[in-house]
């Protein structure tokens, strides 16, 4: 992808259009940020309070972050 | 101590003998007790949930004024997800506060929204008194309260808040320290 075809990606569907991009971006990567800290701290919680449970609560934190990949390409790509 | 077999009640916010083991447990201790926050004081966050859910379908009525199908479908997967979190984020932070009450010491295990994490322990035989205070409308319903470990010394006094039956556990951990 050159920088024309960047460029074009974002301001392809009008000023709304860019700025909805533009907004969804930041937010889903904070919101991937956000998923892998999260996914660090079961770690942490797993190692001070080991329960049965822990393998469940580790995928389902590795799942958030599979979701939070999906949606930023989904605000890269679809919007 | 009369309860000696293993059980789970108030959805697993009071637990005897559970099988679970802590980061700094000896190998000669075992869990008597773990305690966490009554379900009843996780309504609020459930209850928010609920009302975000609503609120993300209501806003589809207005959504096609202002912005185009992908956007919507984007908005509405998006804040699908965002509400999950929400939800999982609460859990983590309900399921990973306890309270251990083992045979040789209290451990109080905190993770303040999640990120922050603090352990106290205090042996018991520093244990000097306990106190659990329960008072108002849902804690009398719903027979919760806290629960007041002042520790002798310079070892830290533990505070386990809103845990279920706190005088029983006040009984049990009087019977631990023999007083």
């Amino acid at each position: 992808m050159d920088i024309s075809q960047l460029i074009q990606l974002f301001i392809g569907h009008g000023a709304v259009g860019f700025f909805f991009k533009a907004f969804s971006i930041i937010f889903t990567l904070l919101y991937l940020l956000f998923s892998v800290v999260l996914y660090r701290q079961v770690i942490t919680m797993n190692k001070t309070l080991e329960t049965k449970g822990a393998h469940f609560l580790m995928i389902i934190s590795a799942v958030q972050i599979i979701v939070a990949i999906t949606v930023l390409f989904l605000a890269l790509f679809l919007l | 101590m009369e309860e000696t077999t293993q059980s789970h009640q108030f959805l697993h916010s009071y637990c005897i003998r559970p099988d679970v083991r802590f980061e700094f447990q000896a190998d000669n201790e075992e869990i008597i007790l773990v305690l966490r926050a009554h379900p009843v004081t996780q309504i609020p966050w459930f209850f928010n949930s609920v009302v975000f859910f609503i609120v993300l379908i209501l806003l589809n009525l207005v959504f096609p004024t202002f912005f185009s199908s992908t956007q919507i479908f984007f908005i509405n997967v998006f804040g699908f997800f965002l509400i999950l979190s929400y939800i999982w984020f609460n859990f983590l932070s309900w399921f990973f506060n306890v309270g251990i009450v083992t045979s040789l010491k209290v451990v109080d295990i905190d993770f303040d929204n999640v990120i922050y994490k603090e352990v106290t322990e205090a042996t018991l035989e520093r244990i000097e008194d306990i106190t659990s205070k329960s008072g108002g409308f849902f804690q009398s319903l719903f027979n919760y309260g806290n629960l007041f470990v002042q520790t002798a010394g310079t070892e830290a006094n533990i505070e386990f808040y809103n845990i279920p039956d706190p005088s029983n556990v006040v009984r049990i951990i009087d019977d631990l320290t023999g007083k």
